[in-house]
């Protein structure tokens, strides 16, 4: 089943709101940004020759756990394991602080990949806990604990390389 | 960089956006529904040429078509009957052929005669 015209306005509307925040998902979870790269557009064009969003109760949630999936499935038929590509950036920095941005992706790298997750899906996927739970099949309450100890490892790992820039 | 709380390091951390995407590479192919209708017309067009073909090979040769109206001598020639003529003939050099007209006897009062008939009479010494 073709997506017809509505439907194929509603994904590439879905590909730009949400495109930026999977993307990244995608690059925390492969730690390349081609393969992430390969891993949203494998959704969108699924979604766009396959059918619609109409389904999706949640689409946000909807689309973060196709990328995951597709993820897993690709991880799955490669058999091994991933590294952080050091060369692709990941974010747009403020004020041009590239090492900031390094330091940001290193620390989310060397987060286990459940806390990452949820990191992501909360911070830069704007999705409740409610909905990081949907996606990844887990509970509420795991959820947010894996959030909490994510955020204490990230902000000491960040202000454990902020000082050492300082003292540079 | 300071000691934040959640809200703040949170705040901190969005300062970060993350990089859009490449734009999706949609490859455009005609649907099924066009496919379908470009086969539909060319296989009209085909089949009109077929038919047209065929019609102009085994269409009727008239010889001489019985209902062609004559040109009498004594009817006068109008644009209606020589198109009428034109239209009927096989071919136009046909048609011509009977358009050619016969000579008409001139009617004139009695007791009078054309200048013509009564130049021809007359014996002009030069």
């Amino acid at each position: 089943m073709q997506a017809t015209r509505t439907d194929a306005a509603e994904i590439e509307l879905s590909y730009r709101r949400y495109g930026s925040a999977l993307l990244l998902f995608a690059a925390a979870l492969t730690g390349e940004r081609s393969r992430a790269q390969d891993a949203v557009h494998q959704v969108f064009l699924k979604l766009l020759q396959s059918g619609s969003l109409r389904d999706a109760l949640d689409t946000k949630a909807y689309l973060f756990t196709c990328v995951r999936n597709a993820i897993l499935n690709e991880r799955k038929a490669r058999r091994r394991d991933v590294a952080l590509d050091p060369e692709c950036a990941w974010f747009e920095p403020p004020h041009r602080d590239f090492a900031a941005e390094l330091n940001l992706r290193h620390a989310l790298w060397e987060l286990p990949e459940d806390q990452r997750e949820v990191t992501i899906l909360h911070i830069w996927g704007e999705l409740t806990f409610a909905q990081i739970a949907e996606v990844l099949s887990i509970s509420l309450n795991t959820a947010a604990s894996r959030y909490r100890y994510a955020l204490a490892k990230l902000r000491e790992a960040l202000c454990a390389k902020e000082d050492c820039r300082a003292h540079s | 960089m300071p000691i934040l709380d959640d809200e703040q390091f949170e705040r901190y951390l969005k300062e970060f956006r993350p990089l859009a995407p490449e734009s999706l590479q949609i490859e455009k192919r005609p649907g099924k529904a066009r496919r379908r209708f470009v086969v539909t017309m060319w296989a009209s067009a085909c089949a009109a040429s077929l038919l047209l073909a065929f019609l102009l090979w085994h269409r009727p040769r008239p010889s001489q078509p019985a209902s062609a109206p004559q040109f009498a001598g004594s009817q006068s020639l109008t644009i209606g009957r020589a198109n009428a003529l034109l239209v009927h003939a096989p071919s136009l050099k046909e048609a011509f052929d009977d358009l050619s007209f016969q000579p008409q006897p001139a009617s004139q009062p009695e007791g009078k005669q054309s200048a013509l008939a009564a130049l021809s009479k007359e014996n002009i010494k030069l």
